[in-house]
């Protein structure tokens, strides 16, 4: 279409041209460049198009050739107008689907990066469990038993000597079991902090001014996936209040109940955005939709929160 | 306008030593040399305003010249970064350009008033006519800037298309010589208006014709600058 405009109006300029060298007058040539500069601008400018009007009747005055033209010119612009109103229609439709499909996609790569790191913190978690188990249960009857042991060998001095060497050297095998089983719990215990430390120490590692946590409840039936969309949804919060809300005290609750958990970023505002709700925010609200939970955002004159909730199931709780 | 580009613009223009020669001392040199416009033996005097004109001509395209070597170096891109929009960058070295134009125009005027004595009124126009030669030319020098993307290369087809330009236009070949055709080409081109001004401003003064040439050198600037203007000068 823009090259059959091109060509069209370059034939009606072409032809105007023509009667000017031809005719000779000047008045031509004059309504030629007046024509010309009005295209231009026309070009540069989509929003006056209706200028055509003011070519057609400086045109109809003087040289009916040009008017011809002139008309031309504006039966083009009248289609071409509509061509490209349909094709942004389009386009938009396009863009439309295009953003739909982008937005999809990374969230498909966040999901998948986040079932990684879900895995790796069921492993660690799973690690950690098995290590308390160890301690608190297996290896303290353990120890009791070796110092129970111990305490008995006093009163086997006048036993029979074999006796007490296989003795003996069942208490220095219990001993270094009981140090290997201290040296496992040790080795299993993680290193990294998961469930409610970890939210702490991403607000105590932030940089920014304070970033202020308050814990409520208790935290220990809460699945693992639940605390991974947590930390997500806590390191986007932050960085958003960095962002958006420089040298700002932020606060951030977490209550637990037996039945929900609702982690609250709240900060001041500085300037207010016209859109809060970013590419982040929206993915991980597609997230906590996914586990059955919202996120919302609230924009004040004065505040800014962002409110997770996540509801804790029936067979997590167990 | 944006003044730090306009400054910026402004010394640049002058650090450029061909800007500085097309600019100032060609046409002043010209000057000493003109021919009394009262004495016009074989459109002698004509020719000498034309030489002028075809000097600010040139040293008004080297003056624009340094959006070209924003554009390949991508200063402009830097620039367009921070708060200062593509109109501003463009009008400041518009008026960057125009601004040793006019005085340079304005100097020619002055001087020749004092040195040849003109009327002060066949001076004022004459100013008027370069000064608006040199806007039109710096539009066409942004043009120039939107249709190459390599400096020498612009540089070089500049200087083929104006030295043929100033053969068609009349600036080098008088108009009544010219065949109807080469008449009718070199119209399209500004500088045919100029020479028709000067020709009718030294012949009769200022009647219909030197307006009307105005005219039409008006309508080349406002046309080169819309499409010279554009975004994708970048």
């Amino acid at each position: 279409m823009k090259i059959l405009y091109v060509t069209c109006i370059s034939i009606g300029f072409g032809l105007l041209s023509l009667r000017w060298v031809l005719g000779g007058e000047m008045a031509g040539f004059f309504l030629l460049l007046f024509m010309v500069c009005m295209t231009l601008f026309r070009w540069r400018a989509a929003g006056y198009r209706w200028t055509v009007v003011v070519d057609c009747v400086l045109c109809a005055f003087f040289d009916p050739w040009a008017f011809g033209v002139a008309v031309f010119n504006a039966i083009l612009i009248f289609f071409a107008e509509i061509w490209e109103k349909e094709k942004k229609r389009w386009q938009d439709q396009r863009d439309e689907e295009a953003k739909r499909y982008y937005e999809l996609e990374s969230l498909q790569s966040d999901l998948i990066s986040a079932t990684t790191q879900i895995e790796r913190m069921t492993a660690v978690t799973e690690r950690a469990r098995i290590a308390r188990e160890i301690h608190d249960n297996a290896g303290h009857e353990i120890v009791a038993a070796f110092i129970s042991l111990q305490a008995a060998r006093e009163n086997f001095e006048n036993a029979d000597p074999t006796a007490l060497r296989l003795y003996d050297t069942a208490l220095e095998r219990l001993e270094a079991g009981v140090e290997k089983i201290r040296e496992a719990v040790h080795n299993l215990a993680p290193v990294t902090a998961i469930g409610v430390d970890a939210l702490q120490e991403i607000c105590d590692k932030f940089p920014a001014p304070s970033v202020e946590f308050k814990n409520f409840g208790s935290t220990n039936h809460v699945p693992v996936h639940i605390w991974n969309i947590l930390e997500s949804c806590l390191n986007e919060t932050l960085t958003n209040a960095a962002k958006h809300a420089k040298n700002q005290d932020i606060t951030v609750y977490l209550d637990t109940t037996p039945h929900i958990i609702r982690l609250c970023t709240e900060n001041k505002i500085t300037k207010k955005t016209e859109n809060p709700q970013g590419h982040g925010l929206r993915n991980l609200r597609h997230r906590a939709i996914s586990a059955g939970g919202s996120l919302s955002v609230n924009a004040t004159d004065e505040k800014f929160s962002v409110v997770c909730v996540i509801p804790i199931k029936e067979v997590s709780i167990k | 306008m944006n003044l730090t580009i306009f400054k910026n613009s402004l010394r640049r223009g002058f650090m450029n030593p061909t800007s500085l020669v097309a600019n100032c001392a060609l046409p002043l040199i010209i000057l000493v040399f003109i021919a009394d416009s009262d004495i016009n033996i074989m459109g002698m005097a004509q020719r000498s305003y034309h030489f002028v004109a075809i000097t600010l001509m040139f040293g008004a395209f080297f003056m624009a010249r340094g959006i070209q070597r924003d554009k390949i170096e991508g200063t402009v891109i830097r620039i367009l970064a921070g708060p200062v929009s593509m109109r501003s960058y463009l009008i400041s070295n518009f008026f960057a350009s125009m601004v040793p134009m006019v005085g340079v125009s304005i100097a020619l005027g002055v001087l020749g008033v004092v040195i040849h004595g003109w009327a002060l009124d066949f001076a004022a126009l004459l100013t008027l006519c370069y000064a608006l030669l040199a806007a039109t030319s710096i539009g066409l020098s942004f043009v120039w800037s939107c249709l190459f993307k390599d400096k020498e290369t612009a540089g070089i087809a500049f200087s083929v298309t104006m030295m043929i330009v100033a053969f068609f236009s009349g600036l080098m070949i008088p108009l009544d010589d010219l065949p109807s055709i080469v008449f009718h080409v070199g119209a399209l081109f500004p500088a045919h208006w100029a020479a028709r001004a000067i020709d009718a401003l030294v012949l009769n003064g200022a009647e219909n014709m030197f307006w009307i040439s105005m005219l039409a050198m008006m309508l080349f600037a406002v046309a080169y600058l819309i499409y010279g203007g554009k975004r994708r000068i970048i």
